[in-house]
Formats: structure tokens, C-alpha cells, sequence
């Protein structure tokens, strides 16, 4: 019996090709249908822009005209693109109520969900909670509801975020980006062997799937 | 699961040791800052 494929991904919360990648390896894995290999899949910590203030109060399109020196009117052609790439993704943006943040204090309940083996359900509902819902990513309250909705102890979520019980395993998967050259997300590792950079199409994972399981057959023939 | 475990080596142990799959567009990932506006990462804001 072969183990399962293992897909490494880093990816940041507020990261909007982050979430498409995600649809977009699910479909490229389902496209391949009852010839499927097997895969874990472990999510990895990524902070695109740690210079993100915790609160900001106004809108994404404000604070993006500010830090990039652009329009108003750009930066709203350029998220109703990337909404409309989401779309056809099956994904709904709301870029209108997303709330920019600092993500670490998300990045910390994707761990404690690893550890409560619901690291995949937490991460979707991160991103939907993040481009969907306008939830804030970075509150303990917030994330404490979302811990609880998925079944994982709400008082062991708020001590392990107000202590930073997994402020460490954090970093080092921020170190262990740093030192694969890893600048962009989403970045997949297939079996610690393939690299894919970016939320490319699905068939591009379902071939990397498919040449890694052949390979390992190929191996074990 | 530690990247020893995995068969990943850690910080210590750079450069990657996995094999680029080129995709179909550099545009669909983010990079820094400019992953904020999606698509958007070469702008030069004084322009």
C-alpha cells in the first residue's frame, strides 16, 4: 500500500490567489476522479506584508490607493478582476467588507487546528471568513467562534492565542519559506520534490499529481 | 509534522531541493506588498 502524496502549501490569509489556488488544486484532484492518488495535504504559514497595520478602518480600496500611490478607480478595476477570477472559481469576494489586518493571529489558530487535525476546515474558513464575510482575522473573539464552530475547545483556542502558545511554529514556517526562496503565495510542494508557484490552473496540479504518483510506481515496480 | 519528518529539510538546509513546475503565469501568485492588489506586483507607484 502506497502512502499518501504529500502537498506542502504555503499561503497567507489576506492573499487573494491564495484561496483561488486552493479551489484550483481541489479541482485539479478531483479531475482526475477514481484515479485520484491519495494526498495530505499540510498548510505552512506565509506573512505577505507583516507591515499591515492591526486595525485599519477604512476600506480595502482605500487602503490600497494609500500604499500603492494609485487612483481610487484603478485599485477597484484591478479587485473587480481578481473577484471575477475568484468567481469563475466558484469564490465570492466582498472586497468592499474585507477588514485589512495583520494575519499572524490567524496563522496561530491554523496551527491549533493542525494539532486538532481540522487545519484544512480551519483554513477554508479563514479565507471565506476573510473575503466573504469581513471577519477580522486577528481578534481572539472572532477566531475563538470560529475554533468553536468547527469543534475545537473554545478555552483551549483563546489560552493558545493570548499566550502564543504557536507564535513559534509560525515563524519557523515563515523561516523555512525564507530558506526555500519562497517570495510569492500560494507555493506548493509536491513529496518534498515539485515546486508550483501561484494559483495555476487545475490541470496543471492534476498533471504534477499524476507524474508524481507515476513515479513512485515506477519506483516501486 | 517537522520538515525532517516529512522529508523536507529545515532552515539550515537551503537552497530548496525541489524541481520547479513552470505554470502557465507568474500572475496568479502573490508577492509581497503588491499581492494586495492581485495582479498588480511589477506597478511602479510613481508612475
Amino acid at each position: 500500500m502506497t502512502s499518501p502524496i504529500k502537498i506542502d502549501i504555503w499561503s497567507d490569509i489576506a492573499c487573494p490567489w491564495c484561496y483561488i489556488g486552493k479551489r484550483h488544486l481541489e479541482a485539479g484532484i478531483a479531475a482526475l476522479g477514481d484515479d485520484a492518488p491519495e494526498v495530505e495535504i499540510e498548510y505552512h504559514s506565509f506573512e505577505l506584508s507583516p507591515d499591515t497595520p492591526l486595525d485599519f478602518e477604512g476600506s480595502t480600496t482605500e487602503y490600497l490607493s494609500k500604499a500603492k500611490g494609485l487612483p481610487l478607480e484603478r485599485v477597484e478595476q484591478m479587485l473587480e478582476h481578481v473577484t471575477g477570477v475568484a468567481s469563475q472559481a466558484g469564490l465570492e469576494y466582498h472586497f468592499e467588507s474585507v477588514a485589512h489586518t495583520k494575519t499572524l493571529k490567524g496563522h496561530e489558530l491554523l496551527h491549533l487546528a493542525k494539532a486538532n487535525g481540522k487545519q484544512l476546515e480551519m483554513k477554508e474558513r479563514l479565507l471565506k471568513a476573510y473575503f466573504t464575510e469581513g471577519g477580522r482575522v486577528n481578534r481572539i473573539d472572532e477566531l475563538v467562534g470560529w475554533a468553536e464552530e468547527l469543534g475545537i475547545d473554545g478555552a483551549d483556542a483563546r489560552e493558545a492565542l493570548e499566550s502564543g502558545r504557536y507564535a513559534d511554529d509560525v515563524q519557523a514556517d515563515i523561516a523555512q519559506a525564507r530558506a526555500y526562496g519562497i517570495q510569492g503565495v500560494p507555493f506548493f510542494v509536491f513529496e518534498g520534490r515539485y515546486g508550483v508557484s501561484g494559483a495555476q490552473p487545475a490541470e496543471v496540479f492534476s498533471q504534477v499529481l499524476q507524474q508524481v504518483d507515476g513515479e513512485r510506481e515506477g519506483t516501486a515496480a | 509534522m517537522s520538515p525532517e519528518s516529512r522529508g523536507l529539510p529545515t532552515t539550515e538546509a537551503a537552497p530548496a531541493p525541489f524541481t520547479m513546475i513552470e505554470g502557465a503565469s507568474d500572475e496568479l501568485a502573490c508577492e509581497g506588498d503588491a499581492c494586495l492588489i492581485p495582479g498588480f506586483g511589477s506597478v511602479d507607484p510613481a508612475r
